[in-house]
Order: structure tokens, then C-alpha cells, then sequence
């Protein structure tokens, strides 16, 4: 048997979830949970095997409900279930631990799916996630250039490119101008820039920089 | 949480120097203990080709400029003249509420190749 906790704040989705998973003769809602509290105390008191979890929920946001359930139980089995599509939040949610993310738009068959899916021990990816992941992939070889620097890097790569000064910026910074060199020297070094211009384009380029009209 | 972070693996610097960054990072890190309430902090040490800079900043309550300047505490004073004494600056900013980060900059002699320095001892060439 495979018992569910359910966590929507609308009673319609709740009872409709359970009438359409106690379908299955091995499905059991066990519980449901109207707020992020209440499913944390929940979970805290009972075992589950898997929680469907909605985002908007009406105390927490339901990434933070996610996470703070991994953070107590890391090898908890969730499945989110929302009404914003895959690209919203899909990516995320698996970052964060969840194992599944479905939209609410979705068949109940695939829902039947992806739960026997993740209870056993696989994640569960619908098609417009796995496309909305390739294309992160993808894409990744790019955005890796600047996730590679550390903060204050990032930060002086992104002053300079909004026009500042080595001084500008040591004075935001509360550093020594000296030691932003060294910032701009290995951020150059590591994105493998020649020199400031080819930065700054980087920059503007990728919407590093928010302009200030 | 505190975490490390430092420009190269393996930071030479003349013992004076090295006794001082010592001393004030034992401060600081005192201060953020006694004072801060921080929940993390952080120490870099950035060396550049003719300075080091080390900032330790936290997440704490901070404090404001009366609390620095009352006339029993010693230790940002004593870290100033320290760090006065090899050339050097502290720079303290802080906000009540939003942590405190301090910056101490210490001036280094430009990098002399192995040559240079090794001749010099050679020669029995003593720094006062």
C-alpha cells in the first residue's frame, strides 16, 4: 500500500485527488494538509510514502514547504503538483529536492504514473520538462561563464559593466581598489576575457547589468 | 557557519605580517562570537602582487560608529594601530541590523624573483 499525503489549500482538489488515487487498490490518501504548516507537522508525526505537494499554498511557498520537508526527512518522496507550468517552477522544484513535477493541466493517468514512478525510486520528468531541461543543458555551456566566479567576482564584473570606476566600486565594495584588481584579474582570467571591454559586453549581453533608467 | 576563502592555496608573507593577520583575525572573530549574533561568516584573503587584503564579514546585528569609538573598547583600536604599524588601513563598514564586514589592506613588497631575494641574503643584507 502506498499511503499518500495530499497538501492543496482548495478542499475541491483534495477530494477530487483522493477520489481519483483511491482508485487504485494500492493507493491509500492517508492524509491531507491545507497549509505548509500543517503538512510539515504531518509529516512529522506520520509516515508517508509520497506527498503531493501544491506551490501556492497559503502560509508558505510550497519551494520552501519542499525544502524544509528535505531538509527534516532528506530521502522524503514528493511530487509537486501545480497549476504553473513546467517552466515556472519545474526545474526548481527538482533542484531542491523534489522528485517529480507535475502540472495540474496533466492526464490523471500520467499522474497514476509518475506516482508508482517516483515510489519507486525513480524521478519522474514530463515531456515539457525534460524539454525545458535539455534546453537548460544546452544552453548551460554559456551561463557557466559567469556561475564559475565567486561573489564578489560577479559583483565587480557587474559594477564595471555598469560604468564604474575601480575606485566606484572599491567604495561599494568597502575594499582596498587594489584587491577589486585582483576581483577583475581572475574574473577575466577565468571567463577567459582579454581585457575589460570584452567583459562589459559579456555582461550587457546577458542582462548582468540593470540599467538605471 | 564560517567559511574560507583565500587568492591562493599557499600565502607566504614576512613573519611580522603574518603575526599581525593572526592577531586580528583572532579579534575578529572573537568580536563576531562575543557580538554579533551572526548566524555565518566569512573570511577571504585576497593577496594581490604588492598587497593583501583580508575581509571578515558576518551576518550579525552590527553596530554603529558610537559603539566603536566607546573608550573601553580596545579592540578595533588596537587592530588599527597594528595594522597602522605595517603601513596598512582597516576599513569597517557597518549597518545595525545588516552585519559588519571589515577589510584590513596591508601593503607587501612588490614580488622579487627567487634570484633577487636569495642574493640578497647572501650578502648578509638586513631589513630593520
Amino acid at each position: 500500500m502506498i499511503d499518500i499525503l495530499v497538501v492543496d489549500d482548495h478542499a475541491l482538489i483534495r477530494k477530487g485527488l483522493k477520489l481519483l488515487l483511491d482508485e487504485n487498490p494500492d493507493f491509500q490518501v492517508k492524509g491531507e494538509a491545507e497549509s505548509g504548516m500543517q503538512a510539515v507537522k504531518m509529516v512529522r508525526e506520520h509516515h508517508y510514502d509520497l506527498i503531493l505537494l501544491d506551490i501556492s499554498l497559503p502560509d508558505k511557498h510550497g519551494m520552501d514547504v519542499l525544502r524544509q520537508l528535505k531538509r527534516e526527512q532528506p530521502d522524503i518522496k514528493i511530487i509537486v503538483l501545480s497549476m504553473y507550468p513546467e517552466d515556472q517552477y519545474g526545474v526548481r522544484a527538482l533542484k531542491a529536492g523534489a522528485l517529480g513535477y507535475i502540472n495540474k493541466q496533466c492526464a490523471t493517468e500520467k499522474l497514476v504514473v509518475a506516482i508508482r514512478h517516483v515510489v519507486s525510486g525513480k524521478k519522474y520528468i514530463s515531456e515539457a520538462l525534460a524539454e525545458q531541461l535539455l534546453n537548460n543543458l544546452i544552453g548551460e555551456s554559456q551561463d557557466l561563464l559567469h556561475q564559475s566566479l565567486s561573489n564578489r567576482e560577479y559583483q565587480t564584473l557587474c559594477l564595471m559593466s555598469s560604468g564604474k570606476s575601480l575606485t566606484e566600486i572599491s567604495e561599494i565594495m568597502m575594499l582596498s581598489p587594489k584587491t577589486v584588481s585582483v576581483y577583475r584579474a581572475r574574473m577575466l582570467e577565468k571567463m577567459s576575457f582579454k581585457n575589460n571591454a570584452e567583459a562589459v559586453h559579456y555582461a550587457i549581453s546577458h542582462s548582468l547589468v540593470e540599467s538605471d533608467n | 557557519a564560517c567559511t574560507i576563502s583565500t587568492s591562493e592555496e599557499y600565502i607566504e608573507l614576512p613573519d611580522r605580517h603574518a603575526i599581525t593577520l593572526f592577531r586580528i583575525f583572532q579579534e575578529t572573530l572573537n568580536n563576531i562570537l562575543k557580538h554579533s549574533r551572526a548566524k555565518n561568516a566569512q573570511v577571504e584573503v585576497v593577496k594581490g602582487d604588492d598587497h593583501l587584503e583580508m575581509i571578515v564579514f558576518d551576518d550579525g546585528v552590527g553596530f554603529d560608529a558610537s559603539a566603536r569609538n566607546k573608550p573601553r573598547s580596545f579592540g578595533l583600536r588596537g587592530m588599527q594601530e597594528r595594522v597602522e604599524h605595517l603601513g596598512g588601513s582597516v576599513k569597517i563598514s557597518s549597518t545595525t541590523g545588516k552585519g559588519t564586514q571589515i577589510a584590513i589592506f596591508i601593503p607587501l613588497e612588490p614580488e622579487q624573483s627567487a634570484g633577487n631575494s636569495s642574493r640578497n641574503n647572501a650578502l648578509g643584507v638586513e631589513s630593520s
